[in-house]
């Protein structure tokens, strides 16, 4: 039952998406016919994979927490309530009915409100994978696309490129541009108060933590250096393979553009593995991030950073500080666990040779 | 009709059923398939593709798999020893003995059926280690006048050569090679040489043509080339969704012809010699095998059709002397 | 097209790749601004006559492509030093690797162990328990955080059932070591060789009969060895269970029946023709381990490469950064060349 609801909402989604495209381009419902049946079958196919169903609800939650968390969230993160009252600090979580009066989940080494913690830490975790992907996939596809498509020394250009960023152990480089980063953003944002405003407010952050900001901007920036070289590679196999094949030899002799050729028709027949490798990095994303800042090289205090604020738990690990560990360490879990479900599913259903059975399914319930 | 098994016969397949489970259905592959195969004869396995021909030949040994099952069926085999056994009945190792040994096939295509891995040496050597005792040496020489006799060049070079260093004809003569290893009674050959340029096809069916003569085996030649069949078989059998619709003869199907499907499989091949302005197809497609079709399954697409084929299925009948058809035409 | 060939040509696509790392470093080391000297050494303590003659022995003064002249070059005398201990940093490095080199031999054989008979069963017996299990464990170790698990495993293992412990590692006894040493003076190769293993602690001892120091070792760094194996373990029984299912059912297996082969010799051909990706998988992983996993090192208070280059980064320190970075990257080529070399012997195609 609920998969008939969700398959109703995606068409319900598309069905708007295709009205809207319709009011500019008249024909599009059939230019697009076999297109638009894609998306239903993927949408319904979807609808089907209770995997998928799930993470899509985890990853649902993740985002919502994102957006509304730094809002919703009880106390500040920049109050450190240790200063004036030094019992606050490690409380264990307070749970009613077992126990009343005290914070929900626990405090910190502050003694800052661990839930009030976690709310802004979901927005500067998924705000910072998803700039990653977002920013190091495109990257990467290009590069591939290119390399794949052009060949001959273009090709051994940026492949050695590849080879050279993947040799080098990435958490190194990730280590050495958040090192070295920081202090130019710092300048950066000290001159350009839009930038510094814009920045902090994505964050949920206050624009007085710009310090700390420019420090969590550098761990973003090396991790997007550090992410495009994966894509590349698989982009430029699947090219290569695409190369040869008939269709595209026809569009080279109609006289398309080496532009046209690679956007509109080598890369939608990439795109598949290219989408759930997407997906399974912005768990991979969120966990690096987290470790980075784990190791001390993204942000500090006061900002929230889960993996930070695990590290500082550690010292007190566990006599005192268990709940911090397992309850931030558990949230973490749930936001991977989300993109890891989402990505597993639409693998599956991406894949080609569980597709005629989809299909069947598909075309049996709407007779 | 339950023939007997006679001092002639190789083979003889008794109502052998095939059938699939999907998750579309329940696929009726092969529906009650009788045929027999004699001794030191060609016998072809004529059919479109989807009319269950691979599905009954690897029957035969039980090379099917799930989600494929052998739903009933008697196939009876004289074995090099003389004796009789249902094929069907014996055990598993007695049946991984046969196969190889004693029945051999050549696959359809040669790059998939080869190991990549591994040289046509090893495959000759483990085919022969698993089924005789023979010392090493004995072994690399049968070898290699196997694969001097298939008509490889400098067969002892070839011996260690990985399939990808050989050309599509020569994969296709170290397949029949391997398939010979044992000097098997009978050799099903699927489709061999489909994927191969037509001058090699020339010279892989003579091949076998010699070799079945020389070595007094027995042939099944699965194809669905005309002119493969009369070129090489002795007798026909012309299958269509997953029933044979006649059999016999050669000479006699080539020169009458008598079921519909047959005649216009007969007519769709162009005769080079006349001008033609138009190719004759055959209207329509095959049948969905998860519901076919009630009666006679070519009923749809037969010119002929009468009341009583989409009603019942036509019995087998010998309409002339070694000519076999199960249609409503004749009685 | 022989083996010895295609060694011969990866060796050689080895070299320029090296360069672009080396010069990567370098570009990393050349754009930090501050001045790195001053963090060297301890500013109020230091008079600047000496921090002028650091600046000019490290060719501070010079147009950066001298300075990397140097560095490199200094590399390849194997003589850099450590401005901050004063030692050369290949000591340190060549103290340091072995420990990591052990964690992550323990560590793959705990993966290997845990991943393939895994991943064989699922492959055979698709979509049970066992299948279920492991993509269970695939997501658990992709989506749990490291550190996490890390902390958890030393809850269980040292706090509560105190199975392990958390300092130093164990190494053999210092008649034992300086035997080792002294080897290849008295037989030169046989005795450089053994010298060479011997410097892996574990094995060092092992050599001179010391077995308790082994199991001091195992006991030592068993659990992170077991956390990094449970991590990777379920994506690499995946990748066996895919790889086994598309070797089983191809046609080639098929035709391996109809041949009439004995049981065992068809999966003797299934077994061969799946290990190529599996073999590629295990490879990255044991590549990746051998880079030194900092946060591991780290929560385990492992005294291996990866904390140290975690160490000389934030401290700025140029030549023990240089010094291990390329140290590790030879190493993480070292093993793609191996994985190479036994994917082009098993796969006779690779060759050309």
């Amino acid at each position: 039952m609920i998969r008939d609801l969700i398959y109703v909402l995606l068409e319900k989604t598309i069905d708007l998406y295709i009205k809207i495209r319709t009011r500019f381009d008249k024909e599009y419902t059939i230019k697009n016919s076999s297109r638009i049946r894609e998306w239903k079958l993927i949408a319904y196919a979807y609808s089907r994979s209770s995997i998928g169903v799930l993470g899509g609800l985890i990853v649902f939650i993740t985002v919502i927490l994102a957006v509304i968390g730094p809002l919703v969230a009880p106390q500040p993160y920049w109050v450190y309530p240790i200063m004036e009252n030094p019992e606050t600090r490690y409380l264990p979580p307070c749970i009613p009915p077992i126990c009343s009066g005290g914070p929900l989940l626990g405090t910190d080494e502050w003694g800052r409100d661990l839930l009030s913690i976690i709310l802004y830490g979901f927005r500067i975790s998924f705000v910072i994978s998803i700039v990653i992907v977002l920013l190091g996939a495109p990257i990467g596809i290009i590069l591939g696309l290119i390399s794949g498509y052009k060949g001959g020394s273009v090709d051994e250009t940026i492949m050695r490129l590849t080879d050279i960023f993947i040799s080098f152990p990435g958490l190194i480089l990730a280590i050495a541009f958040a090192s070295v980063l920081p202090q130019r953003i710092r300048e950066i944002l000290e001159a350009n108060i839009y930038l510094r405003d814009f920045f902090s407010y994505s964050f949920g952050l206050r624009p007085q933590e710009y310090g700390q900001l420019a420090a969590l901007l550098s761990v973003w920036f090396a991790m997007v250096i550090v992410w495009w070289p994966g894509y590349a590679r698989v982009v430029r196999g699947s090219v290569l393979s695409v190369r040869e094949q008939p269709f595209i030899e026809a569009a080279k002799l109609l006289g398309l553009s080496t532009w046209k050729i690679m956007t509109r028709h080598i890369l939608p027949n990439i795109i598949s593995p290219v989408l759930v490798m997407m997906t399974f990095d912005l768990a991979t994303a969120t966990l690096a991030a987290a470790a980075l800042s784990f190791l001390g090289l993204g942000p500090q205090e006061p900002v929230p950073e889960l993996g930070y604020v695990i590290s500082k738990a550690g010292n007190f690990f566990p006599e005192k500080s268990l709940h911090v560990v397992a309850i931030v360490g558990s949230v973490l879990l749930f936001i991977a666990l989300g993109w890891n479900l989402l990505g597993d599913s639409l693998r599956d259903i991406l894949d080609p040779k569980t597709r005629r059975s989809i299909e069947y399914r598909f075309e049996r319930r709407r007779r | 009709m339950k023939k007997e098994f006679t001092d002639k016969h190789v083979l003889m397949v008794n109502n052998l059923t095939v059938k699939f489970y999907t998750y579309a259905g329940v696929v009726h592959a092969v529906s009650k398939v009788s045929f027999e195969v004699y001794k030191n004869e060609i016998v072809a396995l004529v059919g479109e593709t989807g009319s269950g021909k691979t599905v009954t030949t690897r029957a035969i040994t039980r090379l099917i798999e799930s989600p494929g099952r052998i739903e009933e069926g008697e196939i009876l085999f004289r074995r090099r020893n003389n004796k009789i056994v249902d094929l069907m009945k014996i055990s598993d190792e007695e049946i991984r003995r046969i196969r190889g040994d004693e029945i051999a096939y050549i696959f359809q295509d040669p790059t998939s059926a080869l190991d990549p891995l591994y040289t046509i040496g090893e495959h000759i050597d483990e085919t022969i280690k698993d089924h005789r005792f023979i010392d090493k040496k004995i072994i690399k020489k049968i070898s290699i006048d196997l694969l001097r006799k298939v008509g490889i060049p400098n067969p002892e070079i070839r011996i260690k050569n990985y399939p990808h260093e050989m050309s599509g004809g020569m994969r296709q003569r170290s397949v029949i090679s391997i398939s010979l290893s044992n000097e098997p009674v009978l050799l099903i050959a699927d489709e061999p040489t489909t994927n191969l340029d037509v001058t090699i096809q020339a010279q892989i069916l003579d091949l076998l043509k010699e070799l079945v003569k020389e070595r007094g085996m027995s042939m099944i030649l699965i194809t669905h080339n005309l002119g493969i069949v009369a070129e090489v078989a002795d007798r026909v059998y012309i299958m269509y969704a997953g029933k044979i619709v006649e059999s016999g003869d050669v000479y006699k199907i080539f020169s009458r012809p008598l079921h519909p499907y047959t005649q216009m499989l007969l007519r769709a091949v162009p005769n080079p010699l006349k001008k033609i302005i138009k190719l004759e197809t055959i209207p329509g497609t095959i049948p969905s095998l998860i519901d076919p079709p009630s009666g006679c399954r070519f009923h749809p697409r037969c010119p002929f059709t009468k009341d009583i084929c989409i009603k019942q299925e036509p019995p087998m009948i010998e309409a002339e002397k070694n000519h076999y058809v199960a249609c409503w035409l004749y009685k | 097209m022989s083996l010895t060939n295609f060694i011969i040509r990866r060796i050689i696509t080895f070299i320029p790749t090296i360069i672009g790392v080396m010069f990567l470093t370098y570009i990393i080391a050349y754009a930090i601004p501050t001045d790195p000297v001053r963090a060297w050494v301890s500013e109020k303590l230091t008079d600047p006559t000496i921090i002028q003659r650091i600046r000019s022995e490290y060719k501070f003064d010079a147009p950066w492509y001298e300075q990397f002249a140097f560095l490199i070059s200094s590399l390849f005398r194997g003589e850099l030093n450590d401005p901050v201990r004063h030692k050369n940093v290949f000591d340190e490095i060549f103290s340091r690797f072995p420990v990591t080199f052990e964690l992550a031999l323990l560590a793959l054989i705990f993966l290997i162990i845990i991943s393939i008979p895994l991943g064989i069963i699922a492959a055979l017996y698709k979509d049970s328990l066992v299948d279920f299990f492991v993509r269970f464990l695939a997501l658990f170790g992709s989506s749990m955080p490291s550190f996490v698990l890390y902390y958890f495993m030393i809850l269980i293992f040292f706090t509560y059932f105190k199975a392990t412990y958390l300092a130093g590692v164990p190494t053999p006894s210092i008649s034992c070591a300086t035997t080792l040493n002294s080897l290849p003076q008295s037989y030169p190769v046989i005795g450089g060789i053994i010298s060479f293993i011997g410097s892996v602690p574990m094995f060092g001892a092992a050599i001179c009969g010391e077995w308790d120091v082994v199991t001091e070792t195992i006991k030592r760094l068993y659990v992170p060895a077991l956390s990094l194996a449970l991590l990777n373990g379920g994506f690499v029984a995946r990748i066996v269970r895919n790889s086994f299912l598309d070797a089983i059912s191809s046609e080639s297996i098929v035709f391996a029946k109809a041949r009439g082969l004995k049981k065992i010799n068809v999966w003797r051909h299934a077994f061969k023709n799946a290990l190529v990706p599996i073999i590629t998988i295990i490879g990255l992983n044991f590549g990746g381990l051998l880079s030194g996993a900092v946060i591991a090192e780290t929560v385990f208070n492992i005294p291996g490469l990866g904390r140290y280059m975690y160490d000389s980064i934030s401290r700025l320190n140029f030549p023990a950064l240089i010094g291990s970075v390329f140290l590790v990257a030879i190493i993480y080529l070292i093993v793609n060349l191996i994985v190479d070399i036994l994917y082009a012997y098993i796969d006779p195609r690779i060759r050309y």
